[in-house]
């Protein structure tokens, strides 16, 4: 270890992981980017099956796509953001792997849509609930 | 992946920094599209006219782009997987998949915008104005703004994915693929929320 | 390290930059629409092409309060590292400060409207507002609470920084407790644009970004820069800034009750407040705003003069035991020769059975 410390133009192949490494770091290092990968399994999280994602993807935007032929207007509307939401959700789990991340990340996320959730009730009266003879008169 | 001051700073923040720093930034812009679709929405259950305005867009191109960019997704993650094992070939084919499908995306999309704009629904449609039709050239206005910035953003990815492919070349900072990918996933979730709001809702 | 162990400064200097990202998106989208509006003619904001102005106002302040928390929030941070320092006690409650911090954090993004409770909005959306506006005073109480019992039975050194983190207490309370009656709605009608809204805020931002400010550059200066500041300069700043800044905005709350309008050139044929005692109000405001800028003189030729005496390198002037102060004074690159080792928390004072009255984050525990 400490040899390919020294030197740290040598790459570690996998066959070197130990897990996580604890090293000295490397004072003025003239070249800071060229730090070996010590562990490359180290990624910290795991992974899904990334094509039966995007298979469930391809077939939800199928859905939503024929909804509005099948269904009334009003359930088709229901449906197709409903499965915007869940390829959403889909994309964002499993792409993004947030399904691995730890806790505070997923409540930051939430926390985001919570936010955008906020502002769509807090605006609601002023823009959409105003009668349009009253904002737009002709 | 492990960069130089990772292993002092996973302790405490539990996941690499660059990761945590493109979540932030993930956030951050979510609600930038988050604000402008709160008020496409309002403005939409306001004025019922706006369905008739919608029925001018091309459902199918929009359902091309979405499938071109959950293609390219799931080419992206696979370029984070063979960056995980250090193929840097397999790396570069990856990204290089993704790119394409940014292309064609921007392709399509001008594809549209020229029909569009030839029938005259521009940024703010003079001719639906002199014809007295304000609310329909405010659909325009928004539907323009909101599907421009989501352009501009795919820019903006496919051009930190060129970078970060060159300087993967040779093996070293592999760990950016990822968050490149990421950056390129965001993209994708704002398109699939864009893509009914526009396109299938009329 | 351990998260629990990072000086509360970073936390909420962490966690102001999230509420930052978090809330900053929809102005940089309501932004471009005005641009576009502006340059391009379309009409997001114009009645006449189905577009509506209080868009602007919702997209404007959806950020414009939580951004008064980014600016709260590192103030907040420096008081928290100088007062345990100059109490020679451990700061009280860490981790529910944290809690409270995040708790307003999230609050923040939900309370915008009350810059907008006579513009228009639907007044039964004013009560959610005004309700939510009331709570978010809760978590900053708890804030401060916990820097009062800091202070309480503390050895207290009067050191400049000091003296200006309990100014930042004092006036802030001022101007957190107008908040309060600024936060009802229908107060708000009636105070809404006056001068008591200009008192109320100056009550709260002068504190936070100059007293904040002026503690942490006293605080911190011996440490970037190796020398030390004069004391008597530096207690003549504090006491003539202090004074002449509740000289120039302490009358005008009344001026604001008696009716006193914001953005009014001539107030003269406003009969009730051109006249006697609120007219003097305004001289002395005057006054003391000019003594108030000419006051930061004293504090320019302080630093001047003593960056320009000879380094003294001193390492922890004021005994304190967070990280930065093991390094030189200034640091060199890299900060740390050798790179420290974290034993303990940030605030280890007036422990029992210490030798010293304090130990360093890097001192090993016995």
């Amino acid at each position: 270890m400490a040899t390919t410390i020294l030197n740290p133009r040598i790459q570690i192949g996998l066959e070197d992981s130990h897990g996580p490494v604890s090293f000295e770091p490397i004072h003025n290092s003239p070249d800071h980017d060229n730090v070996v990968f010590a562990d490359a399994t180290t990624d910290y999280h795991g992974h899904p099956h990334y094509g039966r994602v995007l298979v469930s993807l391809l077939l939800l935007l199928g859905v939503s796509l024929t909804a509005g032929y099948v269904f009334s207007p009003g359930i088709a509307i229901a449906l197709i953001f409903a499965t915007a939401a869940w390829k959403v959700t889909m994309v964002v789990r499993n792409f993004m792997h947030l399904k691995y991340e730890p806790l505070f990340i997923y409540i930051a996320i939430a926390a985001v849509f919570l936010i955008i959730y906020a502002f769509f009730f807090g605006v609601y009266p002023d823009i959409t609930a105003v009668p349009l003879d009253v904002t737009y008169p002709r | 992946m492990e960069t130089k001051q990772n292993h002092l700073t996973i302790p405490i923040i539990k996941i690499p920094q660059g990761r945590l720093g493109m979540w932030i930034l993930i956030a951050g812009e979510l609600v930038i599209f988050g604000g402008l679709i709160c008020f496409y929405l309002l403005n939409r259950i306001r004025y019922p006219h706006w369905g008739q305005m919608a029925a001018h867009t091309n459902t199918f191109i929009g359902a091309l782009n979405t499938v071109v960019l959950l293609l390219s997704s799931y080419t992206v993650v696979r370029a984070h997987g063979a960056a995980l094992k250090m193929d840097v070939a397999k790396v570069r084919l990856w990204l290089s998949c993704t790119l394409l499908g940014g292309v064609l995306f921007l392709v399509d999309k001008s594809i549209e915008y020229a029909h569009e704009i030839s029938e005259g629904f521009t940024f703010t449609s003079p001719k639906l104005v002199a014809a007295g039709d304000h609310v329909g050239s405010l659909f325009w206005s928004y539907y323009y703004i909101m599907t421009g910035l989501h352009g501009v953003h795919v820019l903006a990815g496919m051009t930190v994915m060129l970078i970060i492919m060159i300087q993967t070349r040779k093996g070293k900072n592999l760990h950016r693929v990822e968050l490149a990918g990421m950056y390129w996933h965001m993209v994708d979730l704002i398109w699939i929320f864009l893509f009914p709001l526009l396109y299938i809702a009329k | 390290m351990t998260a629990w162990r990072i000086p509360i400064i970073i936390w909420f200097i962490n966690i102001a930059a999230v509420i930052f990202m978090f809330s900053v998106g929809p102005l940089v989208a309501g932004a471009f629409m005005l641009l576009f509006d502006n340059v391009l003619g379309t009409g997001f904001y114009d009645p006449h092409r189905g577009g509506d102005p209080m868009l602007w106002e919702h997209l404007f302040w959806f950020f414009g309060h939580p951004e008064v928390y980014v600016l709260l929030l590192p103030s907040l941070g420096v008081l928290a590292e100088i007062l345990p320092v100059f109490s020679r006690k451990p700061l009280f409650a860490y981790k529910t400060i944290i809690y409270l911090a995040l708790a307003s954090a999230f609050l923040s993004v939900l309370v915008w409207a009350h810059h907008q409770f006579v513009a228009g909005i639907d007044p039964r959306m004013a009560t959610f507002f005004s309700i939510g506006t009331i709570l978010i005073s809760i978590p900053f109480a708890g804030i401060f609470l916990a820097f009062m019992a800091t202070l309480w039975g503390g050895a207290i050194r009067m050191k400049v920084p000091m003296m200006w983190a309990i100014g930042f207490i004092g006036l802030f309370l001022v101007g957190g407790l107008t908040g309060l009656f600024l936060g009802s709605n229908t107060f708000d009608i009636y105070a809404h644009d006056t001068y008591f809204v200009v008192a109320h805020f100056h009550y709260t931002l002068f504190p936070d970004i100059f007293f904040g400010f002026f503690a942490a550059f006293y605080f911190w200066f011996p440490k970037f820069s190796g020398k030390e500041l004069n004391v008597s300069l530096g207690k003549w700043h504090f006491w003539l800034t202090f004074i002449f800044f509740n000289g120039v905005f302490f009358l005008l709350f009344f001026n604001g009750l008696a009716g006193q309008h914001r953005r009014i050139n001539d107030y003269s044929s406003f009969s009730l407040v051109s006249r006697e005692p609120y007219q003097t109000f305004e001289q002395i405001a005057t006054v003391c705003a000019i003594g108030l800028m000419l006051t930061q003189f004293i504090f320019i030729f302080n630093v001047v003069k003593s960056l320009r005496k000879v380094k003294t390198g001193v390492k922890n002037p004021w005994e304190s035991t967070t990280l930065e102060w093991v390094s030189d004074s200034p640091p060199p690159h890299g900060n740390f020769n050798p790179y420290p080792e974290v034993f303990r928390g940030p605030y280890d004072y007036s422990l029992p059975n210490m030798q010293a009255d304090f130990a360093p984050q890097n001192t090993p525990k016995a």
